[in-house]
């Protein structure tokens, strides 16, 4: 597979009222499954609309998708129906614990990117959105995890959080964190989830 | 608003609820920071107004670099210096001419060597476990912890053939550091 390349991607078409991970599969690399470490509640759904919400308490999900280097990006669109708790995406998921680098938007409309080793949480940076979101408006997040030291999170095209931290080195997987009981019609939905090899420049004579 | 960045102590117990993260400065947009690696102290770049940066660095271990990173650090040399040693960062390469860029920029270099020892073993003690100082040497380190450092430094390409066992760790950290490449970005602040 070449730089660049998509290596997960999951528009989350299917039958409303689907589980995640046992009635869905994506286009590219959509198998989900639970990473230790969570609620034991990790219910994610597909909505009416098209997208998929949590039904759970809090957990994560790893896509099945493997990428080709632990540099790339984790793209997907979310609309805040309702103000509830935290529900983002993950790099460097680890499949047997509960590690990675992971990001969310909070009840609070606060934006944090965090390490997560073994269950234990630090924050890399945090960004109050509550001016920004919008209730019904759908937003695109970006994070990005590359072997420079870079871990940041990018809110509709634009960098907000740049951290420097490279302890998690591992590949691991791309995947979905969550937490709050969202409904078909409330909570934080996402769409159009894309996980991207880093691209390499490379100089040819 | 102003974009300042700040050496603050790390607080929270690492829950979901309450996670690690520096001190000071909660509530408050924090556009990237460097953790030492699993050391007590982070480098955060922090969105304040003139009254917030007053409420944290009325707090005695909190300490804010100048708005301006290309200031001198002139007459500050001996207090910068105390203010790190007291980190464990090493401080001896910093001098009176540099700037404050330059010398964050290679401090930085040192958050993420540490970064780096912590990788390959994400659950062991701080690598300054109780007792251990910036004079104490290589050999005075456990041989497990020896060789995370060497690894943290050559799986990089970076040269550790002048260290010795009779190194200083302050000597140590700063050889290998001085030859990390490029220019690190917090938030979007190229250092």
């Amino acid at each position: 597979m070449s730089s660049g390349s998509v290596f997960v991607q999951d528009t989350f078409t299917d039958t409303a009222g689907d589980n995640l991970v046992t009635q869905h599969t994506g286009e590219i690399g959509g198998t989900w499954a639970v990473q230790p470490g969570g609620s034991g509640s990790e219910v994610l759904q597909i909505s009416t609309s098209g997208k998929v919400y949590s039904s759970g308490v809090f957990g994560q999900l790893y896509a099945s998708g493997v990428p080709d280097s632990p540099d790339y990006d984790v793209d997907y669109d979310f609309t805040l129906l309702t103000d509830l708790q935290a529900f983002g995406g993950c790099a460097r998921m680890d499949t047997a614990s509960n590690t990675s680098y992971m990001s969310g938007l909070s009840g609070a409309r606060l934006l944090s990117l965090y390490q997560v080793v073994s269950g234990s949480f630090t924050l890399l940076g945090s960004v109050d959105l509550s001016g920004t979101v919008s209730l019904g408006t759908t937003h695109h997040l970006r994070q990005r995890a590359y072997k420079s030291g870079e871990k940041s999170l990018w809110f509709d095209g634009q960098v907000l959080i740049n951290a420097n931290d490279e302890v998690i080195t591992a590949a691991g997987r791309a995947g979905l964190n969550f937490g709050g009981g969202s409904s078909d019609t409330t909570g934080y939905h996402i769409d159009n989830f894309v996980a991207t090899n880093g691209r390499q420049f490379l100089l040819t004579r | 608003m102003a974009l300042r960045f700040y050496f603050l102590p790390k607080t929270g117990t690492g829950t979901r609820a309450d996670p690690f993260r520096p001190s000071y400065i909660d509530g408050l947009s924090c556009s990237g920071m460097a953790w030492f690696g699993s050391e007590p102290w982070v480098l955060a770049l922090v969105d304040v107004t003139p009254q917030q940066h007053d409420d944290i660095v009325v707090n005695a271990d909190a300490t804010a670099v100048p708005q301006n990173l290309d200031n001198l650090i002139g007459g500050n040399l001996a207090t910068v210096v105390a203010k790190l040693e007291a980190m464990n960062i090493p401080a001896n390469w910093v001098t009176a001419g540099m700037s404050y860029r330059v010398a964050v920029r290679l401090i930085v270099r040192f958050f993420q060597l540490l970064q780096w020892f912590r990788s390959f073993d994400l659950l062991a003690d701080r690598f300054f476990a109780s007792g251990l100082t910036l004079d104490n040497t290589i050999g005075d380190l456990p041989v497990a912890v020896r060789q995370r450092l060497t690894l943290a430094a050559t799986r990089r390409g970076l040269d550790t053939s002048s260290i010795t066992l009779a190194t200083t760790i302050r000597s140590a950290f700063v050889t290998i550091c001085q030859q990390i490449p490029g220019r690190p970005k917090i938030g979007l602040v190229e250092l």
